[in-house]
């Protein structure tokens, strides 16, 4: 038994030697500052070779300089590595007390959590993701309004513990506490304030009595209105939620000579503007119109520019009574198109001809597409 | 042929669904010429405006893309004093990128766009793109001032 074997079995115990008929080779770990590092080591007379592993990439250029040295045994060798390695090698992280850190973080996250559920016990909803990081709740006013409120947990230990990263108020205000049920409360102030609940009660009136086409579904946080006053001719309201009764601010859109005349009939009335009625039959004044039209009853589909099916250049099924008869090859794209529009639309680009077909772009995804002449051309 | 379905199409699903803050209409009811207006962007000095534009639809739409200029007086790199706009999507590839698949209310929410993200690398007015670059400041104040003058004629 060479001398050096016990040094290896002492010194890097989980090193196993195999011999082979060609050359003799080690295998197995290191273990360096809590690091564990893969080895593979093969011998040719003095010289070892090194497998490279992506942990041992970093300290690539010293071992290959290590390669080009000679070594009486294996364990002087890993002794020489042992010294890059170590030399190299990030201070490792004391992870332990992290650990312990987080644990109480986590503790008291959850019974901050449980004391709000218990402390509030009319909250509508709750929720807390599984990794303990954000908080989802939603609210009923008084008005049976909901109003949801997103917190984060900040485990970066700058900072305070918690903070609200989204609400649906108009007023976006971050806030933050170490306290959720204080942090709770700042976010209940806010939506039972007044002002606010007025803009809400303006805004439900609006939304229940006005035909609103933007946005589509709004939402507590939107302060504006798009309404329609007349076929093609709609005007957008935006309230300032400080202020809901004073006169908001109105832009008209439609035919400019309509808008003309809306805005005539508006400087003409402002001045009149009642800050204390109701802002809806003030709007009717202001406006000098009878009422606002209603919502047309039947609620249909959201409409696409382009259905399924349809041929993505004229936006229709049907051309000359003919279906859509191209497709785009490419499997993402997959749209439609009558060959006859397809085929003036690359001859427009002046695209290549080759016999009887037409050779271009998708004009939906850029990829190749082909199109055969069209009979009717 | 297609381009009447076409418009017809693009009317009626803008009349359901309108994008924010933009409007087109054909004007006296012929559909080679139409107008629009668009309220400036949030968060840009032209947020309180509302621009007056023209838009011409050539015989050969949508193969041929359609032109639009502002008649609301604009202070903008990509914007000329004649209400010209500088944007590839108004114009025929190779120069442009227009593609039928865009219609009107693609080409005004990009204009919406391109007034929120002017474009200095391809101006139209030079000493413009030059102050958007340089004096930041000093731009987004005159694009507010020519906004108050020319764009908010409400109350």
């Amino acid at each position: 038994m060479p001398a050096y074997e016990l040094d290896l079995l002492l010194k890097y115990p989980m090193i196993m030697q195999r011999c082979t008929t060609k050359d003799e080779e080690y295998f197995g770990y290191i273990k360096i500052k809590g690091d564990h590092f893969k080895i593979r080591l093969t011998r040719n007379m003095k010289r070892f070779k090194l497998e490279m592993t992506e942990d041992l990439e970093k300290y690539e250029k010293d071992i290959k300089k290590l390669s080009k040295l000679s070594f009486m045994d294996p364990v002087e060798y890993l002794d020489k590595l042992t010294e890059i390695l170590s030399a190299e090698s990030p201070p490792h992280k004391e992870t332990d007390d992290i650990i312990i850190d987080n644990t109480s973080i986590y503790r008291k996250v959850l019974r901050e959590y449980t004391e709000l559920r218990q402390f509030y016990f009319n909250i509508h909803k709750s929720f807390i993701s599984k990794d303990l990081k954000t908080i989802d709740i939603v609210q009923l006013d008084e008005q049976m309004r909901q109003h949801s409120v997103k917190i984060d947990v900040n485990y970066s230990q700058y900072g305070k513990l918690f903070k609200i990263v989204e609400c649906n108020l108009p007023l976006n205000e971050i806030d933050e506490d170490d306290s959720l049920i204080v942090l709770y409360e700042k976010f209940m102030n806010r939506v039972d304030c007044p002002k606010l609940q007025l803009m809400f009660d303006v805004l439900d009136e609006i939304d229940k009595s006005c035909w609103v086409i933007d946005p589509d579904r709004p939402t507590r946080r939107d302060v504006y209105r798009r309404i329609v006053l007349d076929r093609n001719l709609s005007m957008v309201i935006t309230f300032n939620p400080n202020d809901i009764r004073h006169l908001p601010q109105i832009k008209f859109l439609g035919p400019h000579n309509a808008v003309k005349k809306y805005n005539e009939v508006v400087s003409r009335n402002f001045l009149n503007w009642n800050p204390n009625e109701d802002v809806l039959s003030e709007l009717v004044k202001l406006l000098e119109i009878d009422n606002f039209p209603a919502k047309p009853e039947h609620s249909e589909e959201d409409e696409l520019l382009v259905n399924d099916g349809e041929c993505c250049i004229c936006f229709s099924l049907r051309l000359n009574e003919q279906l859509p008869d191209v497709v785009c090859p490419n499997a993402s794209c997959n749209q439609f198109f009558h060959s006859q529009c397809l085929y003036k639309w690359l001859r427009s680009l002046n695209s290549r001809k080759c016999f009887y077909e037409i050779n271009g772009q998708c004009p939906n995804c850029e990829k190749v597409i082909h199109c055969s002449l069209p009979t009717s051309e | 042929m297609q381009r009447e379905q076409r418009l017809k199409r693009e009317l009626s699903k803008f009349e359901k669904k309108p994008p924010k803050g933009i409007w087109f209409s054909p004007k006296e009811d012929k559909l080679n010429i139409f107008e629009a207006s668009l309220i400036g962007p949030e968060n840009s000095p032209y947020s309180d405006g509302l621009f007056k534009l023209e838009i011409l639809i050539p015989d050969n739409y949508p193969f041929l893309p359609p032109s639009i200029k502002f008649l609301t007086k604009v202070y903008h790199p990509n914007i000329d004093d004649n209400g010209r706009i500088c944007l590839d999507l108004i114009k025929m590839p190779p120069a442009g990128n227009w593609k039928p698949t865009i219609g009107i209310e693609g080409l005004l929410i990009a204009i919406q766009m391109l007034l929120q993200n002017p474009n200095p690398n391809d101006p139209l007015m030079a000493d413009i793109a030059e102050e958007f670059v340089n004096d930041k400041k000093e731009f987004e104040r005159k694009a507010k001032l020519w906004c108050d003058k020319y764009a908010c004629d409400n109350v």
